[in-house]
């Protein structure tokens, strides 16, 4: 198998993974494919080297990752964020949901959101994300703790909201 | 109160949450094959002068302090040394390091021959003069490694961390800038190998060549699938300014005042010229297809190679308006030039080649038969003798520039190696090819390959193991 056939493969299985890690950090689709073909066409470039390795996948998350970090830098954040969350409750499986969550994701910095990314739908440990990131366990750590809170104080924030909303259309409803 | 979600607060419900954000995706489009195509043309692009992610580069400037600091001092007259220092690579071998090597093709040009250049130091080989020249060279696995080549041995990596994506060496030749893959440019003094504070760049990726302006207070990054040049202000550490090119600009050559920049945009047939003072695109000059090579020749006149045009294209720097193609060979890819400007030579990769070109009278002179597709070459200082670097199987073809022939080529290891860099030492007593992760010495005086250099630490030939 040649090193491009060999590439070709590693790269299809690992496409997908990489466009939805990278749409959860970036937060729109599109924006997402350019971060996974733009992380595949780097690992191509330094394939010979890169195959060798055996955490080719982790190899992959942290040139995912300095190349949204790296975008995100270049042009402030392209991600449009609205003021009104959709009011719906937080865990189900409706588009709101999805809307609600990435919400949550989006008012985490560029770092702390990747932290959050790699450990939690990644499932790193907190010692893969730290090599991914290049940073000590301690900041992976305390980042995670505090993205989590951050991002259960929107959530939380918006079913209060939205409990008040419900609240208010039964009343009206009933009154 | 009591509204407050424990189940959000859960790290497993987050993770159900994540993975029900990416639920409902759009369709997969075709990035596999648009990363293979936008990556091959990258990788093309690093090697030009073959560099077949090999070695990735050679030389740096003579080290020895004693000889370092004599040529430099004999440089604070820039003047002699302007034309020169700035061209890019002349043929560069195209990675940075090659820069270095440059120096033999485009430092040798005039001045190099009487009062070393920067970085040239003169007369390191003649009698082993107590030490030699210190060279850095980068290995396939983008560890940096100092060779004395006087004794030809391998000194120790030099540590930083990540890898070295391409290198360059500043115009004095006093530092070598390593862009690394953690998105930084570490600058390592070519006297103590000493690391210096390093410069923040974005996306180090996507960097295909890194040129030192002559002044050498700007480096610029080539950032080859973006279109742009960053111009990186090295005193201050930070990205100054982007310059928009044209598609995939990749070399770099400098105006013989320094103050003007000449990029090549080699997916397209043009030439970005900007002003190395206010980092603004001056305009845009016609040249052949895909200008794979650009340098200045002694005589201050910038040449392109267009590799799918089969030509070589002169600018005048004076109004910048590009002159008369001289047809070239098949795909040309680099260029050399005499110190005394009276002949440029062009290696053509597809028809084995090497075009010499009467710079005078702009004409091609008939072509020379090397070893199978030539890639890089270099000339040495004294300008008696180009060496061509070739890729199947790699070898190293002498031509004599006096008498205008091609001499047997010089096996460099077995067939179906692929070479990646050729360079010249400052004394111009030894090529070097790198191969694999080795360095093969040449001597000139004997044109014979002498024992290959290692460089690779023991873990990466075990990695290498098969």
């Amino acid at each position: 198998m040649t090193a491009a056939d060999d590439f070709v493969e590693f790269a299809t299985a690992a496409a997908p993974r990489l466009r939805r890690t990278a749409y959860l950090m970036c937060g729109n689709w599109h924006t997402a494919e350019d971060l996974a073909q733009t992380t595949l066409t780097k690992m191509f470039v330094s394939w010979r080297r890169v195959r060798r390795n055996d955490a080719v996948f982790a190899y992959a998350s942290r040139t995912l990752v300095n190349t949204y970090i790296a975008s995100t830098r270049a042009r402030r954040s392209s991600e449009v964020i609205t003021d009104v969350l959709p009011e719906q409750a937080a865990v189900s499986d409706s588009p709101e949901t999805r809307m609600l969550v990435m919400q949550a994701l989006g008012t985490l910095a560029p770092r702390s959101r990747a932290v959050v990314v790699l450990r939690y739908f990644g499932d790193m440990s907190v010692e893969e994300v730290a090599a991914s990131l290049g940073c000590s366990t301690g900041t992976v750590k305390s980042q995670c703790a505090r993205a989590l809170e951050k991002m259960r104080n929107t959530l939380d924030g918006h079913q209060e909201d939205g409990r008040r909303a419900d609240g208010h259309q039964e009343q009206r409803r009933h009154g | 109160m009591g509204t407050r979600n424990r189940g959000v607060m859960d790290e497993n419900e987050l993770r159900a949450l994540l993975g029900r954000a990416v639920a409902y995706e759009p369709g997969l489009g075709p990035l596999v094959d648009n990363a293979v195509r936008a990556g091959t043309r990258i990788r093309r692009r690093r090697r030009v002068l073959g560099a077949v992610g090999c070695v990735a580069v050679i030389a740096v400037v003579g080290g020895m302090v004693p000889v370092l600091g004599h040529a430099l001092a004999g440089r604070p007259e820039p003047t002699t040394a302007h034309t020169v220092r700035p061209s890019p690579s002349g043929l560069g071998p195209s990675l940075a390091p090659d820069r270095q090597p440059s120096p033999s093709a485009s430092r040798t040009h005039g001045p190099v021959s009487r009062s070393a250049p920067p970085a040239v130091v003169p007369s390191t080989s003649a009698s082993g003069s107590g030490a030699g020249a210190s060279i850095l060279a980068v290995d396939s696995y983008g560890s940096i490694f100092t060779v004395n080549s006087a004794t030809h041995s391998a000194g120790k990596p030099v540590g930083i961390n990540g890898t070295v994506v391409t290198s360059v060496v500043s115009p004095d030749g006093k530092t070598m800038y390593a862009l690394v893959d953690t998105d930084e440019i570490v600058p390592i003094s070519t006297t103590t190998h000493r690391i210096g504070r390093s410069i923040p760049v974005p996306s180090a990726t996507a960097i295909v060549r890194m040129t030192v302006s002559p002044s050498g207070r700007f480096i610029y990054l080539s950032d080859y699938p973006d279109h742009q040049v960053l111009a990186v202000d090295v005193a201050r550490r930070t990205v100054a300014a982007t310059i928009s090119t044209g598609l995939s600009p990749d070399q770099i050559a400098f105006s013989p005042s320094g103050t003007t920049g000449y990029v090549a945009d080699t997916n397209a047939a043009s030439v970005t010229v900007f002003s190395t003072v206010t980092q603004r695109v001056l305009r845009t000059i016609k040249v052949g297809q895909d200008p794979v090579a650009i340098a200045t020749s002694p005589s201050g006149t910038v040449y392109t190679v267009n590799e799918f045009s089969g030509t070589v294209t002169p600018i005048d720097t004076s109004a910048n308006v590009a002159g008369r193609a001289i047809r070239a060979g098949d795909r040309p890819q680099a260029i050399v030039f005499t110190p005394s400007g009276t002949m440029a030579y062009v290696t053509n990769y597809w028809s084995s080649t090497v075009t010499p070109i009467d710079l005078a009278s702009g004409r091609a002179l008939p072509a020379l038969r090397t070893g199978s597709r030539p890639s890089a070459l270099v000339i040495t200082p004294s300008g008696s003798t180009v060496y061509v670097l070739d890729n199947d199987p790699a070898s190293v073809t002498p031509i004599d520039t006096l008498t205008e022939t091609a001499e047997p080529s010089v096996r460099v290891l077995g067939a179906g190696s692929e070479a990646g860099q050729i360079a010249v030492t400052p004394d111009g007593s030894t090529v070097l090819v790198s191969i694999g992760s080795q360095l093969v010495p040449i001597s000139t005086a004997t044109n014979r390959a002498g024992a290959p250099i290692r460089l690779s630490a023991p873990c990466c030939e075990q990695m290498m193991a098969p």
